[in-house]
């Protein structure tokens, strides 16, 4: 292998002015459609709120002081060559540890997430406040098509494909072995890595079950897995799924007002932060204010500026389709999948964290004939995105499963 | 009163057009992908770049408003007063049958252009003078230029109630019905809410739901059927989840975005039709051009894919509850893409009509005109 394949380059964000003011140019002329009055959330992403956090990203949305923020996290990028043979720049925080002790770390964000979920917890997961706690060399890569990572030009780049190109970043880095968290496709790619990689992860934490048991082992058994199936998953598929639909099938379509219309996109991002977080109270439908409860403008506003500047919404839609292919397929090509035999397991020790709301996590029982759990814990708060809304819970539950 | 209605856009809406189509940032696409995941990045700006620098709006609103359109206050019991637009014109001779006809999603009034003169002048085409129409088209609610309902709840069965009474104000006391797409379910309903008045209901998209029975015992035909629908529900009904649980969220890129909006017709248009994979073997760009012009001045694209959400939430009010009793006829085009064997209709509809095609697809008042209003003559000519 020659060094130049080998070469990881420090890499810093960088957005052009001339991007800055296309953009604003774009939200002052934007066009709004027209609503229902009084309908807040019910038709979707509510007028209210994209009309002000568009206005927000306007005049209020400061991306260089973002940009200084992620900046400060040491980035690289190295090329990798993806199963099908195509080499993708790949970009990641790299936050080694001053400790000597310290182990490690994978951490993945998913969609519509970028490595900014993580701006919370890298430092503190790194430079733990006091010495009993275990610390981290935390590695957080942008997914192949998301952030600052390459854009694949050809069909092919799923979770499995991506497991395989996250051992040979970790082996460039020096880690023969390490410990991983994910959640959304960060948690397929861990199942990933756990199912095809076995050898070089020693701990997996995921708040996502990403393989699911196979043969018979797959029926829901007893009341809890059973009513868990027809009721909680069924009305997640049915009323905040739909997403999946588009994503997966028709993600090109999809692609051309998501990427010439910043409050499109916008929107189609803030919807899933408003449908999947730790927003809701009683059974009322959440509001404007619920969400503003939750996350600061700023916040909201980052990851959809993100995924603007890079132009990654239609690349990250891409990988729904690629997730989504028939299982036999994605395995004739590279042994990818996400459906075991009957009594298979993944052997790795697993630790599972189930979010009080969001993507709706099956019961233990069903989780366990896919995984090896040894540790299980219920958030009393927090939902899809918990290192951006429960980062104490989460920084906690790591160290306390990686301990 | 029915006003004459005239579609006239401002200078600066179309200057606005051409600027956002100028200034479009294009998606990147997976290498040699075709229309393979969607639209298809080099058509979209091909036709986008036709759009701004060759079609011309104004050639096509003249050719518009050469068609008799009008608005009128509707106010039918159970539905608040609604202001509706639609074509209305005359029919030929001395007793020419009114007939409402229904265009769907994602389409417009536009649909009907095509048939409208060998309905309304028969004779003048080469056909039998008694089979003459006078044509209804209205917009539905939330598209062209109806009004955009302002409260929810607005679906098909409202919808009807409207068409009904809309008849009954044109002092038509005997009328037909034709549609496809939403035009399908919008027709049945017609019928089914005005048996007195409402003599037939032609429709050129069968929707039936297939016997609960083994489907080992199906025929080759009804197997086949429902391989074909199981590959629809799959991979192409996406659009379907999301207009049916947050059109709003979808709405935001489409209304600011032309190139969206285009992309996200565009591609229905291609796959629906009979066209081989070549979209412009059916229509020329100044046709899909046109139609989704329409949406755009009009900004109805977030109210017409509202139009999904209703009935998702509303299927008992929205789909035809029980046995239709009035005489109904199908006209079946091979590249349509909700289809039904006959069998699965006959407890639904009384049919009288079976009409198979060996070409055209779901826009079929656009691609096959001639056809279609032959199935509408010959369905209407022992109703009359």
């Amino acid at each position: 292998m020659s060094a130049a394949t080998w070469d990881i380059a420090p890499f810093r964000i960088a957005v052009p002015d001339a991007e800055l003011s296309d953009l604003r140019g774009r939200l002052q002329r934007t066009r709004w459609p027209s609503e229902v009055p009084g309908a807040g959330w019910r038709y979707g992403a509510a007028p209210d709120c994209i009309r002000d956090l568009a206005a927000y990203w306007l005049d209020g949305f400061d991306w260089r002081a973002l940009e200084a923020q992620l900046n400060a996290f040491p980035q690289y990028r190295t090329t990798l060559t993806a199963w099908n043979g195509e080499s993708l720049g790949v970009h990641f925080v790299h936050r080694s540890s001053s400790r000597a002790d310290a182990r490690p770390l994978m951490i993945q964000h998913g969609w519509p997430s970028t490595i900014y979920d993580f701006s919370k917890i890298i430092d503190r997961l790194a430079e733990p406040e006091d010495d009993s706690l275990p610390a981290f060399h935390v590695v957080a890569p942008s997914l192949p098509g998301y952030g600052w990572s390459d854009i694949p030009t050809r069909a092919g780049i799923g979770a499995a494909a991506i497991s395989d190109m996250w051992v040979e970043l970790m082996s460039r880095l020096g880690y023969a072995e390490f410990l991983y968290h994910g959640g959304d496709w960060g948690a397929a790619v861990g199942g990933q890595l756990a199912l095809r990689h076995a050898e070089r992860i020693s701990r997996i934490h995921l708040t996502a079950a990403a393989l699911a048991p196979g043969g018979a082992d797959a029926r829901p058994q007893g009341t809890e897995e059973q009513r868990f199936f027809s009721e909680e998953q069924a009305r997640y598929v049915r009323d905040d799924a739909t997403h999946r639909a588009i994503h997966s099938t028709k993600f090109q379509t999809m692609a051309f007002p998501l990427e010439d219309s910043p409050v499109g996109l916008l929107a189609w991002i803030v919807d899933m932060w408003w449908r999947l977080s730790d927003i809701k109270s009683g059974d009322a439908m959440p509001t404007t204010a619920d969400l503003y409860q939750r996350f600061s403008k700023d916040e909201l506003v980052a990851t959809a500026a993100i995924y603007w500047f890079t132009r990654t919404q239609p690349s990250a839609m891409r990988l729904y389709h690629e997730a989504t292919r028939p299982g036999a397929e994605v395995e004739a090509e590279i042994g990818g999948r996400v459906r075991l035999s009957e009594g298979e397991r993944a052997d790795v020790p697993a630790g599972f964290a189930k979010l009080r709301r969001g993507t709706p996590m099956p019961p233990r029982s069903w989780v366990a004939r896919a995984f090896n759990v040894v540790h299980w814990s219920e958030f009393p708060a927090g939902g899809h995105f918990p290192a951006m809304e429960e980062p104490e819970l989460l920084i906690a539950e790591l160290r306390e499963f990686f301990r | 009163m029915p006003e004459p209605f005239t579609i006239a856009v401002p200078d600066t809406e179309i200057r606005d057009l051409k600027r956002r189509l100028a200034q479009t940032r294009w998606p990147s696409e997976v290498a040699d992908s075709g229309w393979q995941y969607g639209a298809n990045l080099a058509y979209m700006q091909e036709l986008c770049e036709y759009w701004r620098t060759t079609y011309d709006w104004r050639v096509q609103e003249t050719y518009l408003n050469r068609i008799p359109q009008f608005t009128t206050q509707v106010s039918a019991d159970g539905v608040e007063d609604y202001t509706v637009h639609y074509v209305h014109q005359e029919g030929a001779g001395d007793n020419p049958l009114p007939l409402v006809f229904t265009h769907g999603w994602p389409g417009t009034f536009y649909e009907v252009t095509k048939i409208l003169d060998l309905l309304t002048d028969p004779a003048a085409h080469g056909g039998d003078p008694a089979d003459a129409f006078t044509v209804v088209a209205p917009s539905l609610p939330g598209y062209g230029f109806s009004e955009i309902p302002t409260s929810g709840g607005f679906g098909q069965k409202r919808t009807a109630l409207l068409w009904n009474q809309l008849m009954a104000d044109l002092g038509y006391e005997r009328y037909g019905a034709q549609g496809g797409d939403w035009g399908a379910i919008v027709t049945a309903q017609v019928a089914y809410q005005d048996p007195d008045h409402c003599i037939g209901a032609q429709i050129n998209m069968p929707i039936g739901r297939p016997p609960e029975t083994d489907p080992s015992t199906w025929t080759e035909q009804e197997q086949a059927v429902a391989a074909k629908a199981a590959h629809w529900q799959a991979q192409e009904t996406g659009y379907q989840a999301i207009q049916g649980t947050k059109p709003q969220t979808l709405a935001y890129g489409l209304t600011d975005s032309p190139a969206g909006l285009a992309a996200w017709i565009t591609e229905k248009w291609r796959s629906w039709s009979d066209c081989d994979g070549d979209i412009e073997k059916r229509f020329t760009k100044d046709e899909i051009l046109t139609n989704i012009s329409i949406y755009w001045f009009g900004q109805t694209i977030n109210s017409s894919t509202r139009y999904y959400y209703e009935m998702r939430q509303n299927q008992a009010e929205n789909f035809v509850p029980g046995r239709l009793e009035t005489p109904t006829g199908f006209s079946i085009f091979p590249e349509e893409i909700i289809t039904a064997p006959r069998s699965w209709l006959e407890d639904g509809f009384n049919i009288q009509q079976w009409s198979e095609h060996d070409r055209g697809g779901h826009f079929a008042a656009l691609e096959e005109p001639e056809l279609l209003v032959q199935d509408i003559r010959d369905f209407f000519r022992p109703l009359r």
